[in-house]
């Protein structure tokens, strides 16, 4: 009898990594889509998040550093992403989500960003204007990005971006397109 | 390019929106006769002016409530569900 063997996990970038092995001059682009994540939401899901021991952004659109690592974003008032080490996330996964709260499948295509050339690509394909955000406040922004939904966190030297997996192909392979023209 | 504000996410082009139809009231299902209902299902009044509509934020798939001008095609204010304009 075979033994039963698990999955073994692909990121929905995989293929378009794979196509793209250059990188274009200025832009670095790295495939997080495999960290390990969370999501939920609804009324309860904050009071929930904090009970199980995570600091909570206190506005929309903020997000706020693990202390193990990751992050955990707010995505308007009741939606909340949280991204780090496998122990946080295990531990999330585990804990029964009390009525009042959904837990949101988050098979995202997670990219990280960074280079000179970021700014210049992200007036290209995005509608924020980026260099206008103060990164103290810690924003969150969901936007569209060559026509992707996606959620981004910018940061001083590098940018998350999280979409759709279904969608993240096409996003990577036109990001690297556009960096590369 | 036509700018909308979400009360989440701020002002952002219209392209990031979807329009959702009128904000209407819907009759008691249980009391209302069939003209009532079928009125209610089908038939819209199309007169230009200023509308309650709701509209959604596609990339956050925040729904709120705008008052927009169909007439001149001005968005006058949006607000989420449930708080005050």
């Amino acid at each position: 009898m075979n033994a039963f063997t698990a999955p073994v996990p692909v990121s929905p970038l995989a293929e378009a990594v794979a196509a793209t092995r250059t990188q274009p001059v200025g832009v670095s682009f790295v495939d997080h889509s495999l960290n390990p994540r969370f999501g939920c939401k609804g009324k309860a899901a904050a009071a929930w998040l904090s009970g199980l021991g995570l600091a909570i952004p206190a506005g929309a659109n903020r997000w706020l550093p693990l202390p193990e690592g990751g992050l955990i974003a707010r995505l308007g008032n009741t939606e909340f992403l949280v991204e780090g080490s496998a122990a946080v996330v295990e531990r999330l996964h585990g804990s029964a989500a009390p009525a009042g709260v959904a837990v949101v499948l988050r098979q995202d295509a997670a990219i990280e960003l960074s280079g000179s050339g970021l700014p210049c690509l992200l007036l290209q394909t995005c509608n924020v204007n980026f260099a206008a955000l103060n990164l103290a406040e810690s924003p969150v922004v969901l936007t569209s990005m060559a026509g992707v939904g996606v959620t981004v966190i910018p940061g001083a030297g590098s940018y998350r971006i999280w979409c759709d997996g279904t969608y993240g192909a096409a996003l990577w392979e036109t990001l690297h397109e556009v960096a590369a023209g | 390019m036509k700018i909308m504000t979400c009360p989440i996410n701020g002002s952002r082009p219209v392209s990031e929106f979807a329009y959702w139809g009128a904000v209407r009231d819907m009759p008691d299902p249980k009391a209302a006769s069939d003209t009532e209902w079928a009125d209610y299902v089908f038939n819209r009044d199309n007169a230009p002016g200023v509308k309650k509509e709701w509209w959604c934020h596609t990339p956050s798939n925040t729904w709120f409530i705008a008052e927009r001008d169909t007439e001149k095609d001005v968005v006058i204010n949006t607000w989420l569900y449930g708080e005050n304009p």
